[in-house]
């Protein structure tokens, strides 16, 4: 067989175990691969860094357990944000299958905080410094609702406490005591978001989105309806840079350590196209040069 | 310390000019107050509001920051309300003269939603306009889908080859306007099978997407006049779990090894394991989906792809259906009036300084 | 290697691992991990909807606080559950008519403002939308690329005329747009794809064999 159709005929077998090896091997034998933050992360995080101490920020975590990888990292990544820079934050989820990822993301992150934390003043509060609102379906009642009332939307909290009886709600009432919604997410929630609460009440959105979401997302983008916007786990890399670079937070960087392997992946790939094309391409010359 | 705070008390400048409003453009039962910030609103640690229904008796109602002034109040219609605003530093405060008495009210009409009531009124009224014009019988062109033209040419070379035709609908259910183009596709394909004897493999995801394809497919066949050519098995529900249905219809393209793929409907994931194992078959595919995140894959690994609103057009053009076909026509004017709408404003933007972007606002 | 003693771990692997045999080819295991999956889901949905969302908002306010307003969606949710009685199927209808009537009113005017609106305001040339890149004069190339782009894939599908003429070019360059954008979406799931893989092998590496530290 000529070298052209070996490369047209190549063994996905072989494609799939090269692409095992350079994933696995730099998770294996972790190297830093920094990573330079782009406009629209650096935005989001402008925007929730420049929160005032009397609004908060929501951050709707409705990422369902397959595409936790990319999207959980930018949950932890804002949690870590906003708890260093003392912001009150308001979670919630609009799916019941995503409160337990809601759930872990924020224990991690309170956990890590408070087991360094020395005083009460240091230490994150349940209550205090941020609530878990939970989940209230359908997604349009929390999207309008808030814009009133969060409390009368969310009168009982995830744990059962009244909502208005927790400290941090009191001067919290509706989108006009939050600074920014930042909509984790894999599919077109973060478009709901606009369309209803910044559409109705004027709420800034900021977004975390999986890659394939990525491409629709950048249209809104551009039009300034999303105020910053975090794409897949390389997003998620450049938030965590950007936390760590302006605010010290220290903690596993799980989206950074990924960047190698993605690299390298995308590398393989790009490699497997053009080795591809090449073939194809003489294919067809060697098949109009025949009489 | 009491010098300091007779002093501090002393030091801070109330803010001035409350004016309390009724919130414009709203349902009421709100009030707007706005305010001139303290001189020493950098000192300051907060604004406090304070409402009043006598203008005599007070009460703390809510808190703003420094540096803002502006304060939005849930109250009752047609109630009459007196607002003061305090500067606060530490335990001193320094308020301000009340406003006037002022009452909420409810608007009939958001004026900042009239882009939004012109632009309904407008694509509304054509999309009516065009399904009315089609129900009288008026001829309404619409251009024929290069992808259509490809059915003729796939369901023959399936009869001349001797093999079948499979038709996958997708994973969407009957509500998806998908899923309905794709019936209508799907009663064409049948007529076709019916009139060349082509045999036709139809599985299903969803039991009510099932049993309405099942009966197009069956009055397709009589409209051909081969009633007796339908087999009742051809159509047939499988599952409505979104991988165990896309290993089920993989299944088939290896065992049957049809001659054309039909991948039109609604799709998720799925869609590139179907079109890729169709691929590696050998047999013709036409896919079309809405399914903007799908399309790529379907565009690679297919020979026709029907693109978004392609689809919709191709199943007006099929079922000559006059809801359908004044839809398209409607979304037509629809399209030739943003694009008129952008190159007017692009002129009057860069010409002129006509602050062109608020009419978008 | 710090193999995991947690057992939620194990766990989490061992079904991870039965969902991947898939690969191979649809088995038992496959199936098993699968309806576990979707039986604690559904689980977890009936008992967090009852005891979070229908025994505080509907039952609590309706039987014991006395707003006995709530008693017309208590009703028209009710109905729903008519469709199971062949002779009072068609009460199904007012529910679905209601909620659909509502949700179009809704999601129009949102839409037409979030997605047509505020897009066409994006798309016109203007020195503002120029300076909303932050990237300098190249902020007027990605504007007039935007702008061609949007009419030229707007004309791609006009279906009211064949592609010929005017219509003809401005078509070919609109699908050359499309094109371009499917393969931007391509290349973003690969990256989504592969960025899933490294998520699942940090679990399987790290959390559970602890190869990775």
């Amino acid at each position: 067989m000529k070298i052209h159709e070996r490369l047209l005929r190549i063994d996905r077998r072989i494609i799939y175990a090269i692409l095992l090896l350079v994933v696995t091997l730099p998770l294996v034998f972790p190297s830093v691969l920094k990573v330079t933050p782009m406009n629209p992360v650096e935005k989001l995080f402008e925007a929730v860094d420049s929160t005032p101490d009397d609004m908060a920020v929501i951050i709707d975590c409705s990422y369902a357990p397959q595409i936790k990888a990319e999207v959980e990292p930018m949950a932890i990544a804002l949690l870590r944000h906003a708890f260093k820079t003392r912001k009150k934050v308001l979670v919630l989820s609009l799916y019941v299958e995503m409160i337990g990822l809601a759930t872990r993301a924020l224990n991690q992150v309170v956990e890590e905080f408070n087991s360094t934390a020395r005083t009460s003043s240091d230490s994150i509060i349940y209550g205090r410094d941020y609530v878990f609102l939970g989940w209230q379906p359908p997604p349009i009642v929390p999207m309008l609702g808030m814009g009133e009332s969060i409390s009368a939307i969310y009168v009982v909290d995830y744990y059962g406490n009244q909502t208005d009886t927790l400290a941090m709600m009191k001067g919290i009432r509706n989108y006009n005591n939050i600074s920014i919604l930042v909509a984790l997410s894999g599919s077109s929630i973060p478009i709901s978001w606009v369309a209803y609460a910044q559409n109705r009440y004027g709420l800034r959105v900021g977004v975390g989105c999986t890659a394939v979401s990525g491409a629709d997302f950048y249209p809104y983008y551009q039009t300034g309806q999303f105020t910053g916007l975090m794409v897949g786990m390389k997003g998620a890399a450049e938030y965590e840079e950007l936390v760590e670079r302006n605010h010290a937070v220290e903690g596993r960087r799980i989206a950074s350590e990924a960047m190698l392997s993605l690299t390298y992946a995308h590398l393989v790939i790009i490699f497997f196209i053009i080795a591809g094309n090449i073939g194809y391409f003489i294919s067809r010359r060697r098949e109009r040069r025949q009489p | 310390m009491n010098i300091v705070m007779l002093a501090g008390f002393l030091a801070i400048a109330p803010p001035a000019s409350v004016r309390g409003y009724d919130t414009p453009d709203d349902g009421g039962r709100s009030i707007t107050l706005e305010w001139t910030l303290s001189p020493d609103d950098g000192v300051i640690e907060r604004y406090e509001i304070y409402r009043s229904c006598n203008g005599v008796d007070y009460e703390k109602i809510g808190v703003m920051g420094r540096g803002r002034g502006l304060f939005e109040d849930d109250t009752e219609d047609r109630r009459q309300y007196y607002y003061k605003v305090a500067a606060v530093a530490d335990t001193a405060r320094a308020f301000s003269e009340p406003s006037a008495p002022v009452m909420s009210s409810a608007q009939w009409l958001n004026r900042k939603k009239i882009n939004i009531i012109v632009a309904v009124a407008v694509f509304g009224g054509l999309i009516l306009l065009f399904i009315q014009r089609a129900r009288r019988g008026q001829k309404l062109f619409v251009r024929k889908i290069a992808g259509l033209q490809a059915i003729d040419d796939a369901v023959g070379r399936a009869t001349e080859m001797g093999k079948p035709i499979l038709y996958c609908p997708g994973i969407g259910y009957i509500e998806d306007i998908a899923t309905i183009a794709s019936l209508s596709i799907l009663g064409e394909v049948a007529k076709k099978c019916g009139q060349y004897n082509t045999e036709l493999i139809n599985p299903h995801f969803d039991p009510i997407v099932y049993t309405v394809a099942r009966e197009i497919v069956k009055e397709s066949y009589a409209s051909v006049g081969r009633p007796d050519a339908f087999d009742p098995d051809s159509v047939y529900y499988v599952t409505d779990s979104q991988f165990a249905y896309a290993a089920a219809v993989d299944g088939i393209m290896l065992r049957e090894r049809p001659a054309t793929n039909f991948l039109v409907g609604w799709f998720r994931a799925e869609s590139l394991i179907l079109a890729e194992t169709g691929a590696s078959t050998g047999a013709i595919q036409i896919a079309g989906t809405d399914q903007v995140s799908q399309l790529p894959f379907f565009v690679t690994a297919c020979d026709y792809t029907l693109i978004g609103e392609e689809l919709y057009a191709a199943s007006a053009y099929i079922s000559r259906e006059p809801l359908l076909l004044g839809a398209i026509k409607g979304e037509d004017w629809g399209k030739v009036i943003i694009g008129a709408i952008i190159i007017a404003g692009s002129i009057l933007g860069l010409l002129t300084a006509f602050p062109i972007l608020r009419l978008f606002d | 290697m710090n193999i995991s003693t947690d057992p939620w771990i194990w766990i989490a692997s061992i079904l991870s691992l039965a969902i991947l045999s898939f690969l191979y080819k649809e088995n038992p295991i496959f199936r098993a991990a699968e309806h576990i999956f979707l039986g604690v889901a559904n689980g977890y949905l009936v008992t967090f909807y009852w005891h979070r969302i229908l025994v505080p908002i509907l039952f609590r306010p309706l039987f014991q606080q006395g707003e006995l307003l709530l008693i017309i969606p208590f009703v028209v949710g009710i109905l729903y559950l008519t469709r199971f009685i062949p002779r009072l199927s068609w009460l199904v209808r007012i529910p679905i008519a209601i909620y659909m009537g509502y949700w179009t009113g809704v999601l129009i005017p949102a839409t037409i403002q979030a997605q047509i609106i505020k897009q066409m305001q994006g798309t016109v040339l203007t020195s503002q939308n120029f300076q909303a890149w932050n990237a300098g004069s190249w902020g007027i190339v990605w504007s007039v690329l935007i702008f061609v782009g949007v009419l030229c894939t707007l004309s791609y599908f006009y279906f009211s005329r064949e592609h010929k003429g005017v219509i003809g070019v401005t078509s070919r360059v609109g699908i050359v747009f499309v094109m371009t954008g499917f393969g931007a979406a391509f290349g973003y799931t690969v990256m989504a794809r592969i960025s899933l893989l490294i998520g699942k092998l940090q679990f399987l590496l790290g959390d559970w064999l602890g190869i990775i530290r």
